[in-house]
């Protein structure tokens, strides 16, 4: 069976089950008027500044970032409405942001003040099931999923990483604060079991942002919630329904790894030696030791590619409960960890130790005694030797970028700070800050490369306001 | 109603009410409706200039949001946001800007109606900004009299966005109906401005007569594109370009020459600035020009129970269309290359389906690439005078397409297209593919929709 038969079995497949398990229940309905809507509006108002950071593509003198401010606005409007057994949330949101690019440009959409469009969720939800059992939900269309609710900033490995290569971000460079979940595209259908302890998540989302577009990466992640323990796991099968399989080893040399062959410079005498040396790499970067002359032959051995498995296990102890009722915030006292691997199968050069493709975060949610909603620290290390993403940005091969630099472990640690405050119904007070992976936009569309605050010593501070105005 | 009082003032502000109306006992408001679209498809087989595309991905996700009200029985008022997650067409996708998700803002509807008589008559006035459609049986080829072009006389199934379930014109305007002789003979009298090619802001008066009898429909149609026009130098471009030159013959070894000013001799181009008396302009193109259209439709659905035949029944369709009645040298010398004619039948699937049409085209224009004329609003189509196997297409002369719709239950819809037809998709400029992506028979695409909403 070819791709294209595959994708459009796969296709007719969901859309006949959704056809054939609606009528049933749709039917019933269709007489029947709207059970619920509700629409919503909020905006928020984010102020802070990149207090210290590094940008390595800035054009000379202007690499090291200094109180940059972060400023965006947005508004927010969701409409939900219910028939039955089927939900409908469609949202439109504009954002006020400004471009990053730390190079001199004439181009004013790369300086000026932008207004982006969005949609914050665009989904059809069909749910069934009996609560006393089994219940569930099937998601369609473009929404957040978010399976770890400790992950206020770092963590949410599983669909928010890369794979090859195993890149991170704590926000996509326009939104820069709460976005510690994935925004999807697809399929997703949740089961909950006992009594909503046990939550199974099966996800078929899109590929929407880096080459090859379209792909779709099968997924799956349960969470099993008590008193006192959290446990959940998951994989992701990244870019295993790809539309063209061929697209997922590109054929350009950068993304080859061979052996060339290198012949010396020749005494043309009889029966002087023919002195030869093999090297072996990145078939771009190979280059001939001194006396090596020319390349004999070149023999490719592997060429990278973007499909893997990504499995992520995470936990969390609450001893919130051990605190008195009336100091207790919900998320009070809670200890939680989450770990991944970024690809589990090793490729020569940039993926040879599977250790370095394992992002680990900690963390703790810290009581206030009721001051704060939640205040949570978070800490990460995540010992990858490389964190330039260039090439892949935009050349779009798996693999890092090193012109810079071979090994860079000084961005090991990452830390953040991230706590909420609610002021009645209509206003949230949000704080966060970090030294993350944090990247920003600029006016064609491409996120940094690598994270402006690389060093622990690095980091930005936000607050955000919001106001929910329905 | 289950609009709150303070949606209700919303609403009418969002429809351009005055606060006047939003407090009448007569301005009532209808259920404000979220709807979404979600498609999933490819290009299966295609071809850009000498790029073959092979399953290149075609998604969207549409939402919408719309309000409707009426005050009395005279007004209808509707207004709507759209935003449409798209990605930008490109054969490779490598670059940021080439494949990052974006949002398209649109406004689908911001219309007002008043009618004559009450609301099921027949007989209004409605302008505004709102899609126009003449022939239901158009599942997705035809409706030439507005989506075409005139010169060049391109032909649109899609503008790109909205890839699916939307034959439509996207008409910024007024429309008047009136119906004679007992409904019979229904009568349309349309004045559209143009929004997008250069000069923009033009109008195009139309008319179009359509008579019911029984079974049988017959509608006529015309417009005179830019008829009104409020730059006549940019209607028809007095531009190098945009002429149409002769060199006379000479005794100065120039060679005589008769066609456009770009495909002249280099050496000839100088003398042509410079005045020379061997060369003279005999012809600018412009855009400017009459469409006929004439369709008809037999309902053989009558012979049928609902039930098997479904809403759409067993009609058979056609429509044809003339793309600029008048003849200008070189592009549009001969009228027959500018006559598209669509026929189809919509087949009843007892139940199975609520639509299933099948629809092919026949169109002898041979020429497709439209970059001129989006890049410079020239009206003229892009010719590669250095490869004249370039100016006589054929292979994609046949066009075909295959549209199904299913509803499930009140809130949910399914379509399916499956076609080779004028796909044009947008790029990461807003600007087209040069040329249709079906460029020959074996070229087609496949798109599936979810449409979610009540």
């Amino acid at each position: 069976m070819n791709v294209f038969s595959t994708r459009l079995c796969g296709s007719a497949c969901l859309w006949a089950l959704i056809a054939t398990l609606l009528p049933a229940s749709a039917g019933a309905e269709e007489a029947r008027a709207i059970d619920g809507h509700k629409l919503t509006i909020k905006s928020y108002v984010d102020f802070g500044h990149l207090v210290n950071g590094w940008n390595t593509y800035a054009d000379s003198g202007k690499k090291d970032i200094n109180m940059l401010p972060l400023n965006r606005t947005n508004v927010v409007a969701i409409q939900d409405i219910t028939v039955g057994k089927v939900d409908l949330s469609v949202g439109l949101a504009a954002l006020v942001w400004w471009p990053y690019t730390g190079q001199a440009t004439t181009d004013l959409s790369e300086r000026i003040m932008n207004v982006k469009p969005m949609v914050p969720v665009a989904r059809a939800r069909w749910q069934f099931g009996d609560p006393a059992t089994t219940t569930g939900s099937l998601l369609i269309g473009t929404f957040s999923h978010k399976y770890n609710p400790d992950a206020k900033n770092l963590g949410e490995y599983l669909y928010r990483a890369g794979t090859y290569p195993g890149y991170l971000w704590s926000n996509d460079g326009w939104l820069l604060m709460n976005r510690a979940g994935s925004y999807s595209h697809g399929f997703l259908l949740n089961l909950a079991q006992m009594g909503g302890k046990l939550k199974h998540n099966f996800s078929l989302f899109m590929e929407t942002a880096y080459y090859p577009i379209g792909d779709f990466s099968p997924g799956y992640d349960f969470s099993f919630t008590s008193k006192w323990f959290d446990v959940g796991g998951g994989s992701v099968l990244n870019h295993y329904l790809p539309l063209r399989p061929s697209n997922l080893t590109p054929k350009e040399d950068r993304n080859k790894y061979a052996t060339i062959r290198f012949l010396a410079a020749r005494d043309t005498s009889v029966g002087a030696p023919i002195d030869t040396v093999a090297r072996t790499g990145a078939l771009s970067a190979i280059a001939p030791p001194d006396r090596f002359v020319s390349a004999l032959d070149t023999n490719t051995l592997h060429r990278w590619t973007f499909k893997g498995v990504k499995v992520m296990g995470r936990a969390a102890l609450n001893f919130g409960h051990l605190l008195p009722d009336n100091i207790r915030g919900p998320e009070d006292l809670r200890l939680f960890a989450e770990v991944a691997v970024l690809g589990w199968g090793n490729q020569p050069l940039y993926y040879e130790k599977r250790s370095e493709r394992i992002p680990i975060m900690f963390g703790l949610t810290v009581p206030t005694g009721k001051l704060l909603d939640v205040l949570t620290l978070q800490g990460e290390y995540y010992k990858s030797p490389y964190n330039d993403i260039e090439i892949y940005n935009d050349g779009s091969l798996p693999i890092w970028e090193t012109a810079y630099t071979d090994s860079v472990h000084a961005d090991d640690f990452k830390w953040t700070v991230h706590g909420k405050k609610s002021m009645g119904k209509i206003m949230n007070l949000y704080f966060q800050a970090g030294s993350d992976h944090f990247r920003l936009t600029n006016g064609k569309y491409k996120v940094s490369s690598v994270p402006l605050t690389t060093d622990p010593k690095e980091w930005y501070y936000l607050f955000r306001l919001e106001f929910n105005l329905r | 109603m289950l609009m709150s009082r303070t949606a209700k003032s919303l609403a009418a502000l969002l429809l351009g009410a005055t606060a006047i109306l939003a407090d009448d006992d007569k301005f009532q408001l209808e259920e404000f409706n979220p709807a979404l679209a979600v498609d999933m498809g490819q290009v299966v087989r295609g071809q850009l200039l000498t790029t073959k595309l092979d399953l290149l991905p075609v998604n969207r996700n549409i939402v919408s949001l719309s309000q409707s009200a009426f005050y009395g029985d005279q007004w209808q008022f509707k207004a709507g946001l759209m935003g449409i997650i798209w990605w930008p067409f490109s054969a490779t996708g490598l670059q940021p800007h080439e494949r990052t998700m974006r949002v398209e803002p649109r406004l689908s509807i911001a219309q007002a109606r008043r009618n004559f008589g009450d609301k099921e008559s027949g007989r209004f006035l409605a302008f505004g900004y709102f899609p126009y459609k003449y022939n239901p049986d158009a599942k997705n080829l035809g409706e030439y009299l507005y989506r075409s072009g005139t010169y060049p006389g391109l032909v649109s199934t899609t503008d790109g966005f909205q890839l699916l379930n939307h034959a439509a014109y996207d008409a910024y305007g007024a429309t008047l109906q009136l119906q004679t002789f007992g409904g019979l003979v229904k009568h349309t009298f349309n004045v559209f401005a143009e929004p997008a090619v250069i000069p923009i802001g033009d109008l195009t008066p139309a008319y179009e007569a359509e008579v019911n009898i029984t079974a049988f429909r017959i509608g006529v149609g015309a417009a005179y594109n830019r008829l009104i026009s409020f730059n006549k130098d940019l209607v028809t471009p007095k531009e190098w370009d945009n002429a149409y030159i002769e060199v006379k013959a000479n005794d100065r070894g120039i060679s005589p020459y008769k066609g456009p000013y770009s495909g002249a001799a280099s050496n000839v181009k100088p003398l042509a600035r410079a005045g020379d008396s061997i060369v003279n302009v005999l012809h600018h193109w412009t855009h400017k020009g009459v469409k006929l259209m004439g369709r008809a439709s037999l309902d053989l659905g009558r012979l049928f129970s609902d039930e098997i035949a479904g809403p759409d029944g067993l009609r058979i369709f056609t429509e044809v269309a003339v793309l600029g009645w008048e003849n200008q040298p070189y592009y549009y010398e001969k009228r027959s290359q500018r006559v598209p004619f669509m026929a189809g039948i919509s087949i009843p699937t007892f139940g199975l389906l609520d639509a299933l049409s099948f629809q092919g085209e026949h169109y002898s224009t041979p020429f497709d690439n439209i970059k001129d004329y989006v890049e410079t609003s020239r009206p003229t189509w892009k010719v590669n005078f250095s490869d004249t196997t370039s100016h006589g297409l054929k292979r994609d002369d046949w066009k075909w397409s295959v549209y199904g719709r299913k509803s499930l239950g009140r809130m949910l819809k399914l379509h399916a297209q499956v076609a080779n037809d004028h796909l044009r998709l947008p790029i990461f400029d807003y600007s087209y593919t040069e040329t249709t992506l079906m460029q020959d028979p074996t070229h087609w695409y496949y798109l599936i929709r979810l449409e979610c909403g009540i």
